[in-house]
């Protein structure tokens, strides 16, 4: 029942409401042919349409843009006491090894001496010729001889340094200090007159080589038949300061001296046997300077050289941020600071060519001295601070740099080596870079923003119908100026390329210059015809810094006041797009 | 009974939480010219049944439906006639615009469900019992929102307070007397109603001004929504929504009034008829439970400060805090109100004669005023009536209402002891004719669609009638 008066119900009511309907009048716009031409392109807002969306920021202080591209201040970033930025970078080469290949050591090399040389002396102030003569042969007994003496005189000549053994880098030689050398003079009488028990009195002097101090010893003392008389000295030092190395090198000339000992022996009242006694004395002498060991160990010495070398040194550096990949840094106040810290004794200067690793040309190049310690346990530095201009070497963006530097001795100044010391050798550099960008510096920044291929679409459609924009006004104390270029590209997924797609009315603005207020207004889009927009995939944001040489502070910033956003001639959209829907085969064949 | 109150209760509950406020057309007019219409009495207590009936569930189905906003409000011919463009093209001007728009832009629907209705009839007298489930459901859209959406930036704020959204559910009991003298010729009737408020919820602004001129956003807001149900209660959770729990244990009018009708039939010659009457004088006091206000000037003038220290979230979230703070409704804990809210009523006149040879046929005229809160309303028309045999009465009118033409045609059948009828009061000044995949209306190649603002009312049952039958 219920069922039959639903649907006897329905059947009235949609007879009813035919029925109704039928006496009314059919207005011939709305037709359905009319529907199908109904124009779909509509507008919203078309006053235009501006909301506030902040009073004034502050996001961009320099402090935040310098982490944002990673500058941060916690490596090689720095921030003096007024806010300003620089960049510091230090480090440290231990050059102590290279040094010591130098063989510093082994410049100077003295022979040790012992030498053994025979002696004779004839008897003086008793003609024993002639007593021989006159006394008959049987009378020839014991007698004695009132006086007799020998004067001794008696030069020991030997090779201090051969001339093979010279340096080509030495040039003279100073002082030169003995660890425990000393000099022995050796003398021994075979056949002095008398019975062996018979005391002479030896009054000589052994004279040695004259850079050695002290040169004399003294050999003074009772001496027997066969029986040693040993004096030895211990030398200081010698001082070789008055040797023309050079021209012995040149000329094969060894260092030679000799020992000169000069005196006599004699004795009173000495009782002879006439038949064995002779008109000479027998005997050796032996020269010898050495320590116990049989060595010659040098503690210091003093040397000339002429030494000019060429070392290169590798150090790590740093890498700018990838923000400044395409940057142009123009960085012209940065300085160099050298320092050289050593306990050697080495009068040396230089120059350091600073150069990226693998370049040929050096970026800049920079003097300094080698400091000047006699006292191996203290260490002296000096520092080289320079003033350079490091702009290539940022732009070659290398991992490493190199130091080349090129020493040279001076050669009328000792070096002084203490052949035992370790010595140390360091070279530091500390590059401080005020982080002014350079008049004509140019950063670019650049983002893609994908979009998609779908709602790039969309909104490429809309843009050829509507804008919309962003307006602030800007206050720049940054000190450089920016361009901002927005651009769209349409990607091509079989082809994997990018294509730019050209706007009827680019969109760059540019910030207002360091110091100035201006408005930014940024306004995309009402390319009305521009059907390639369609194809967008992709959205591109260019930012060009131009800096004008000032340095970077913290506290700079860009403070945008007054951020509207904009929808200026409000938005058009060309909904007749929805009536034509999708491309069929059908229709392309169309 | 209780039972059957409580499905009752919730199930308008449920449908009051989809609608809103009804200003749609109240009464069935051709069932003035429409012979054997059982609910005749419902516009004029002095008219009676011709027969004693007897409807459970399907005596009566009313439902209507107006809307002050048209295709043609919307869509406008282009200038050369061969197509159609929307009132955003640039092509319409903001004039031509708002001059197919008024402040307040009504919708509405509305239903009157008869349960239980029986009536019956004697020579010269006429009595009635109904119970009804009334509810209706309005809204009503700004003008100035259209405006906003076609202009942007405008000098001159935007008045939205006209929006609105409502609705209102009661039952109605009704008992109705009509009588004449046996030797009489003026029959007077009444009907008093009681009535049950089982939901009233409304949502108006006093102000609702929003100006957006060079980015500024200012908003001046005065707003106020009521509930009158204890089947549930709002509150703000702790971010300010307004949520509500169900209370099904509560079950229980929203609200008690009562009505009268009362209207006179005059006969000065039998075939003639002239009646006049007023229905639904009355209302519903009301007991609000929840009452929430929405009341502040907020301006958006952007953040005061963006920066790196800036917590956008937070400070979004703040301004949308201060804006929510007056769009959102706060309720107002522990307030209740009570308010008197009188039925749209009706006053009507007509007269209807019978054609003294050609009884079949009956010729009549109606006028009504509506005296509708939101959208007010007068209707008059004239109706030609056919009954060439007792079981079959069909009824035609045509007339002029507030907005132009008005259409009615109804039909009344009895078979043995059972009475169907339907009808349609429409205003449909103007159609077009579009698509709907599948339909094809024979005459139009489409559906014939309504243009301009329309009203309809749609009614039907099905009774059973018993006794003898009377002419009126």
């Amino acid at each position: 029942m219920m069922k039959t008066f639903l649907k006897f119900s329905w059947a009235a009511a949609a007879a009813a409401f035919a029925l109704a309907l039928s006496g009314c009048k059919v207005d011939q716009a709305y037709t359905l042919d009319n529907l199908k031409n109904i124009d779909l392109n509509v507008t919203l807002f078309q006053n235009g349409m501006q909301v506030r969306i902040a009073d004034s920021t502050s996001v961009f202080r320099v402090d935040s843009l310098m982490k944002s591209v990673g500058l941060d201040t916690s490596e090689f970033i720095k921030q003096a006491p007024d806010g300003s930025y620089y960049i510091q970078y230090s480090d440290k080469m231990d050059l102590s090894e290279d040094i010591s290949d130098i063989g510093l050591a082994d410049v100077v090399t003295i022979n040790a001496l012992n030498i053994e040389q025979g002696i004779t002396y004839n008897l003086e102030g008793f003609d024993l010729e002639n007593l021989l003569a006159t006394v008959p042969p049987a009378l020839l007994g014991e007698y004695t001889i009132p006086d007799i003496h020998y004067d001794i005189s008696e030069k020991i000549e030997f090779d201090f340094m051969s001339a093979q053994d010279f340096p080509e880098m030495l040039v003279g030689v100073g002082n030169i200090v003995l660890k425990n050398v000393s000099a022995t003079v050796d003398l021994v009488f075979t056949d002095l007159p008398g019975n062996d028990n018979q005391e002479y009195n030896l009054d000589a002097t052994a004279t040695l080589p004259s850079f050695c101090d002290p040169k004399v010893i003294e050999l003074k003392g009772a001496i027997k038949k066969n029986t040693h008389f040993t004096r030895n000295i211990l030398i200081n030092k010698l001082d070789l300061s008055d040797k023309d190395f050079v021209a012995m090198r040149e000329s094969g000339t060894s260092l030679s001296d000799s020992v000169v000992i000069s005196g006599s022996v004699a004795a009173t009242d000495v009782t002879v046997d006439l038949n064995n006694t002779a008109t000479s004395v027998n005997g050796t002498a032996t020269v010898s300077i050495s320590d116990p060991q049989g060595k010659v160990d040098i503690q210091s010495l003093q040397v000339k050289i002429d030494y000019q070398a060429q070392q290169t040194f590798t150090s790590p550096f740093f890498a700018l941020p990838e923000a400044f990949s395409d940057a142009t840094l123009d960085l012209p106040n940065a300085t160099l600071d050298l320092s050289v810290r050593t306990n050697m004794a080495f009068p040396v200067t230089g120059t350091a060519d600073l150069l990226p690793q693998g370049a040929t040309q050096p970026t800049t190049s920079i003097n300094f001295e080698v400091p000047y310690s006699l006292n191996p346990a203290e260490y002296k530095e000096t520092n080289a601070h320079n003033e350079v201009n490091l702009n290539a070497l940022l732009e070659a963006k290398a991992d490493s740099i190199e130091f080349v530097t090129n020493i040279v001795t001076d050669k009328t100044t000792y070096c002084y080596i203490e052949p035992d010391a370790d010595y140390g050798f360091e070279l530091g550099f500390e590059l401080g870079l005020p982080l002014a960008l350079g008049a004509g510096t140019l950063i670019n920044f650049a983002d893609t923003l994908e979009i998609g291929a779908d709602t790039g679409k969309t909104i490429g459609g809309i843009l050829q119908e509507s804008s919309i924009g962003i307006r602030a006004n800007v206050k720049n104390t940054i000190p450089v100026s920016a361009d901002i270029t927005i651009g769209f590209l349409a990607f091509n997924e079989e082809t994997g390329e990018y294509t730019n797609i050209p706007l009827n009315k680019p969109v760059k603005v540019q910030l207002p210059a360091p110091g100035e207020s201006g408005l930014l207004q940024i306004v995309i889009g009402a390319e009305k015809g521009n059907t390639a927009l369609e194809s967008l995939t992709h959205m591109t944001f260019n930012i060009a810094v131009h800096a004008n040489g000032q340095a970077l502070k913290a506290d700079n910033y860009v403070v945008l006041t007054d951020i509207y956003f904009m929808l200026p001639n409000g938005i058009h959209l060309d909904g007749n797009s929805l009536k034509e829907g999708p491309a069929t085969a059908e229709n392309e064949n169309e | 009974m209780k039972k059957i109150l409580s499905i009752v209760s919730i199930l308008t509950v449920a449908l009051s939480l989809f609608s809103g406020r009804a200003s749609a057309q109240d009464k069935f007019q051709s069932g003035f010219f429409l012979d054997n219409y059982n609910y005749v009495y419902r516009l004029n207590p002095a008219l009676m049944s011709e027969k004693s009936f007897f409807g459970l569930a399907t005596g009566s189905v009313e439902m209507g439906i107006s809307s002050g906003l048209g295709i043609s409000s919307l869509i406008y011919p282009n200038a050369t006639g061969d197509g159609l463009v929307t009132f955003l093209n640039p092509a319409v001007t903001v004039d031509e615009m708002m001059s197919h728009l008024d402040k307040n832009n009504p919708f509405g629907i509305d239903a009157n469900i008869n349960i239980l209705s029986t009536g019956k009839r004697r020579e010269n007298k006429f009595n009635s019992f109904e119970i009804n489930l009334r509810t209706d459901l309005g809204s009503s859209i700004p003008g100035d929102l259209f405006r906003f959406l076609k202009e942007g930036n405008s000098d001159n704020p935007y008045d939205l307070s006209a929006f609105y959204l409502g609705t209102k559910t009661y039952a109605e009991i009704a008992f109705g007397v009509a009588k004449r003298p046996a030797d009489g010729n003026l029959t007077v009737g009444f009907r008093i109603k009681g009535l049950i408020g089982l939901v009233n919820a409304d949502l108006r602004f006093d102000k609702a001004n929003i100006l957006f001129k060079e980015g500024l956003l200012a908003t001046d807001i005065e707003g106020k929504a009521r509930v009158a149900t204890p089947l549930a209660s709002f509150y703000n959770d702790e971010q300010g929504d307004l949520k509500y729990n169900l209370n099904t244990n509560k079950i229980g009018p929203a609200g008690w009034g009562g009505a009268i009708d009362f209207g006179f039939n005059w006969n000065p010659i039998e075939s003639l008829s002239l009646t006049g009457g007023i229905s639904d004088l009355g209302g519903i006091f009301w007991k609000y439970n929840t009452v929430a206000k929405s009341a502040d000037q907020f301006t958006f003038n952007g953040f005061d400060k963006v920066g790196k220290e800036t917590n956008y979230e937070d400070d979004l979230n703040q301004a949308k805090d201060d804006f929510m703070e007056i769009a959102n409704l706060q309720v107002l804990d522990g307030v209740t109100e009570s308010a008197f809210e009188r039925l749209a009523f009706t006053a009507n006149v007509g007269a209807k004669w019978r054609l003294p040879i050609l009884s079949f046929i009956s010729v009549g005229a109606l006028g009504i005023y509506h005296f509708d809160q939101i959208a007010p309303y007068w209707d008059a028309r004239a109706g030609l009536t056919l009954s060439p045999f007792r079981f079959i009465s069909l009824t035609a009118n045509y007339g002029r209402n507030t907005q132009g033409n008005v259409l009615g045609l109804a039909a009344s059948v009895s078979i043995l002891f059972i009475n169907a009828y339907v009808g349609v009061d429409t205003f449909v000044d103007r159609v077009g004719i579009f698509p709907i995949e599948g339909v094809n209306f024979p005459v139009y190649g489409g559906v014939p669609v309504p243009i301009d603002p329309f009203r309809a009312k749609l009614t039907f049952g099905l009774n059973m009638q018993f006794g003898n039958r009377y002419r009126n």
